[in-house]
């Protein structure tokens, strides 16, 4: 593994037993990560995007051992911490931190601003009294808040402002990798982008890794060097930023990529829609073959058989589907918005 | 699709009386006993067939004017300051609940962010689609079941004799939005109220829920009054905007000059702070500031304190007028002076 | 459920005292609090000092609350024995919390197995009813009203664990302790001041509650002699030691009858006012 791999999952799984209600009725595993390997480069942003039920959370959460994997492996700096526990999981939670969605729900009602972003700041870094409260100003000003907030309790805060504490609380260790979970989804668009500007300047002040999970493909299009694509617990695409977004290899991306509406009159007057059918499928019941294989405007034979493997593209990354390497629309291009046009009798309209 | 949308939003015939006009509408909240302005002085009219959108951020009031228009905005915590709204030439405002059954339903439907709060989770959807059929126009329950099924197939729901046998919770979010849908206009309404409707979707359902009201303003000439916190979806969804900020309207214009060229600051930092219309991995230009917060605005323009083009002295003295014509207004005292960026920037 | 920033800030005590019956519990309370600690230097006589010329006498100047069958000032004797039955009262709430939080905070935050045991337990010692608990607990250790409290303490634990638990297991599917835990501080930290914050509002509404089932119990046992031993006094022997003279002397049960109804009253009635206060914080 090259040297500038900050944290890595390897062929991750996790599986959540399906018991559920009162009376603990199996309803057979369910599994929201289906062996996903993916790599956190330093002082880059890995941008994993994917819609609700694609198990992107729960990456971010094996990642940080806030849940225990099924099957897999992590490495942080190339050291195994699957197996950590207590104590040296406490000390590896230093190097990685997270932000959460929901800035009403992440911040403890019950304590003070200040005694949010002081806890870790005490515990990793054994700064009591005048140091922590000096080290505590120092972070919340360069989250953007005044000094004063301190001493306020979150339910008095914007949801901006919230966010900006989750923030300031999270860097309060010195973490090398910073987990943003769906950080911008909950915020107004004009209090989104500051968060966006003050993440992307904090990544370039302190050289932080970031792995940013979204499901709005144009936050995660904005921040992310890299980008991962999941669907039903899998990666089906990943590679740079800018050839994921441009140039899809994936059908599921570029369906994706087609469904975001667009505000520019000009984007809007030349793309034509994709508009997927149905839903995804359950996590409990997965397709035999290829995860997308029931939405697939392209499926052929071999994608009800057989799991595709990721194979290399065109401009960078892999992607995990067989018109890649045996289909026959592709025979081994990347897939634009040209292959879907061709094939529009596919969509509803 | 959007060309399509110009020409219809010309083809409406300005002669004819509007569908829904909304007259110098204003209203409080009470809050803790005291009254809070919420929306102060809104103007807007809706054609037959036309499709609008509401954009705002939170705390705008652009939920509390839809609910307004549907005379949902409780009695108890709410008093009117001054305006009218009429729908079809029936005044809503002051009306009890009695006097607006014959209009919930039959000239308006409603629909929300969160369908599981319209629908209840104890019935069956198919006979909650019924009930809704029956209470309006009577009949038997086994014309209303089958009409609920006919509903449900209008609204695209695959295999819809089974679906109607679910209960809500057995439906993903994608189909529960369309039953949703299904019940609001189950008994043909003129105007169809979307507020949020696809913000707690996934982009793929969302895009498949734009596309099934699309085309059932189609078929049934429905209009529909769309509100979103997305200038995208507004964007792609509807023929004329109206930007709310802090309880006023601040800017409306039909969808296409707006996104090109907009005339209200407020308007354009919103267009630039959208990450797609900037490069990647550059920091966004943005708006500094949050709205303001309930019945704290300011004597002049009430976005005067967040805006780059403000001039003391001018801006912040008095309350702004709208300008321009019927079709274009804007909320700034400068607006022929500057040349606001829009979607378009590069 | 409850959240507790609302009993921290708020003026959630301003908001009680705003409303006319917590006014009056609270004003109620701390008189009563206030006689029970300053009782022994006010009390007009030795509560214990017998004079047989002057027994079984009505009310008077002398003795504002008549005499008892021994000649006992019954005012000075209520006054001590106010001291008596609000710390036993205490006791018990305090033994209770003492062996109802940690294996509430265990069963909550471990569950699983240990969940299970602990739950299961504290079932089998819910299904007695806390007095006859008490009164078998009395009888294996022999009456005394030490004994008899910590009985009802541990009768009551598992009240307090239910709580606790419910609670504990209620914030823990909540993000900021997610939040707190994925910054990783040590587990007793993130149950010490991420979780029991948040547990307290439902304790003390609890806690509240209890005071006044307790006293109640304290006074039942104290009535059958089971608790506070002659020739010390606790509300409830006051009234089980005139019962031979109700005819007689009836004003001797009236004052501790009167000041057991009152005091219950008022807590059950603070508890009710902390109840809505904390649950209609909420909304506004």
């Amino acid at each position: 593994m090259s040297d500038d791999v900050v944290l890595a999952g390897i062929d991750l799984v996790k599986d959540f037993s399906g018991r559920t209600g009162l009376i603990k009725r199996s309803t057979g595993n369910v599994r929201a990560v289906d062996h996903v390997t993916l790599e956190l480069k330093r002082g880059r942003t890995l941008g994993l995007v994917g819609e609700s039920g694609s198990g992107k959370s729960t990456v971010g959460r094996l990642l940080l051992r806030l849940i225990d994997v099924s099957d897999g492996a992590v490495l942080l700096n190339d050291q195994d911490v699957t197996q950590s526990k207590h104590r040296s999981l406490r000390k590896l939670r230093s190097a990685m931190q997270m932000v959460f969605q929901d800035p009403y729900s992440s911040l403890n009602p019950t304590m003070r601003v200040g005694d949010i972003i002081g806890e870790p700041i005490s515990y990793h870094r054994g700064l009591r009294g005048t140091a922590r409260d000096n080290e505590v100003e120092r972070l919340l000003v360069s989250v953007g808040l005044a000094v004063e907030q301190a001493r306020r309790f979150p339910d008095e805060l914007s949801g901006g402002q919230r966010q900006r504490v989750a923030i300031a609380r999270a860097l309060g260790s010195e973490p090398d990798i910073l987990v943003c979970d769906e950080a911008v989804s909950a915020l107004d668009i004009s209090i989104q982008s500051q968060i966006l500007n003050l993440l992307l300047h904090l990544q370039s002040e302190f050289g932080l890794t970031m792995l940013f999970v979204s499901h709005d493909l144009s936050v995660v299009r904005h921040v992310s060097h890299d980008i991962a694509v999941m669907y039903l617990g899998q990666i089906v695409e990943y590679g740079p930023a800018d050839r994921v977004a441009d140039q899809p290899a994936h059908p599921y991306t570029a369906a994706l990529l087609s469904a975001v509406p667009q505000a520019k009159p000009s984007s809007r007057r030349t793309s034509e829609k994709v508009i997927l059918e149905g839903d995804p499928p359950s996590p409990s019941a997965p397709p035999k073959g290829c995860p997308f294989v029931s939405r697939c405007p392209f499926a052929f034979e071999p994608c009800h058989e057989f799991r595709p493997a990721h194979t290399p593209v065109n401009g960078g990354g892999t992607v995990a589907c067989h018109l890649q390497t045996s289909g026959p629309t592709l025979g081994g291009a990347s897939l634009g918005g040209a292959a879907f046009d061709s094939e529009k009798s596919a969509t509803k309209h | 699709m959007s060309t399509q949308q110009v020409r219809q939003a010309e083809a409406i015939p300005r002669g004819q009386a509007p569908l829904v006009r909304v007259d110098n509408f204003s209203l409080d909240i009470i809050r803790s006993g005291d009254p809070v302005a919420v929306l102060t002085g809104i103007n807007l009219t809706v054609h037959s067939g036309e499709v609008v959108g509401l954009v705002g951020e939170s705390g705008s009031g652009k939920s509390t004017l839809a609910m307004s228009m549907m005379g949902l905005v409780p009695k108890r915590v709410s008093r009117l300051r001054g305006g009218s709204i009429e729908i079809d030439g029936f005044e809503v405002t002051g009306k009890s609940t009695r006097d607006l059954r014959g209009i919930r339903g039959n000239k308006v439907g409603m629909i929300f962010q969160e369908p599981m709060t319209s629908l209840d989770p104890a019935f069956r959807v198919g006979d909650q689609i019924a009930e809704v059929i029956r209470r309006h126009r009577g009949g038997t329950r086994r014309d209303a079941r089958a009409e609920a099924i006919a509903n449900l197939k209008l609204v695209e729901v695959a295999d819809a004799e089974r679906r109607a046998d679910s209960y809500p919770h057995e439906l993903s979010g994608g189909l529960r939005q369309r039953v949703c849908i299904a019940m609001a206009i189950a008994c043909r309404p003129d105007l169809l109220i979307a507020d949020e409707p696809t913000t707690a979707l996934d982009v793929t359902t969302q895009a498949q829920i734009l596309d099934l009201l699309r085309r059932l303003r189609q078929d049934m000439g429905m209009a529909i009054v769309l509100i979103s916190h997305d200038l995208a979806v507004i964007a792609e969804f509807c023929d004329r905007v109206m930007v709310l900020y802090a309880g006023q309207m601040i800017e409306q214009a039909p969808v296409d000059p707006f996104f090109d060229r907009p005339r209200h600051p407020y308007s354009s930092a919103l267009l630039q702070s959208l990450p797609e219309n900037q490069k990647p991995l550059v920091e966004l230009s943005v708006l500094p500031g949050a709205p303001p917060q309930l019945g704290m605005v300011a004597p002049g323009c009430r976005f005067a304190v967040r805006c780059a083009h403000v001039v003391a002295g001018r801006c912040d003295v008095a309350p702004i007028q709208m300008y321009g014509e019927d079709a274009r207004q804007y909320r700034c005292i400068r607006a022929d002076e500057l040349e606001l960026p829009g979607a378009d920037n590069e | 459920m409850a959240s507790g920033t609302e009993l921290k800030r708020k003026g959630i005590w301003r908001r009680i005292l705003s409303r006319g019956p917590g006014l009056a519990s609270v004003i109620y309370l701390t008189v009563l609090i206030g006689l029970a600690i300053f009782g022994p230097l006010i009390a007009p006589q030795d509560p214990n000092q017998n004079d047989l010329r002057a027994v079984l006498e009505p009310p008077s100047i002398e003795h504002w609350l008549g005499t008892d069958a021994l000649g006992r000032d019954a005012l000075s004797r209520l006054l001590f024995a106010s001291q008596v039955s609000l710390l036993a009262t205490a006791q018990a709430v305090a033994v209770g919390l003492l062996v109802g939080v940690l294996p509430g905070v265990l069963a909550g935050y471990l569950g699983g197995i240990i969940d299970t045991i602990i739950s299961r337990i504290a079932d089998v010692l819910l299904s007695f009813p806390s007095l006859i608990l008490a009164l078998g607990i009395v009888a294996i250790l022999g009456p005394g009203l030490t004994n008899a409290m910590t009985a009802i303490g541990i009768a009551y634990g598992p009240r307090f664990l239910r709580i606790v638990r419910g609670q504990i297991l209620f914030v823990r599917g909540e993000t900021f302790v997610e939040a707190a835990i994925s910054t990783g501080i040590p587990r007793w930290r993130v149950i010490w001041a991420h979780m029991l914050p948040n547990a307290w509002p439902a304790l003390i509404i609890q806690i509240s509650f209890m005071l006044g089932l307790t006293l109640i119990i304290e006074s039942s046992l104290s009535f059958l002699g089971l608790g506070v031993q002659p020739p010390n006094a606790s509300w409830g022997s006051m009234i089980g030691s005139s019962k031979a003279y109700i005819e007689l002397a009836p004003w001797l049960a009236f004052a501790p009858g009167l000041v057991i109804f009152f005091t219950s009253l008022a807590f059950n009635t603070l508890g009710d006012v902390l109840r809505d206060e904390v649950s209609g914080g909420r909304e506004g």
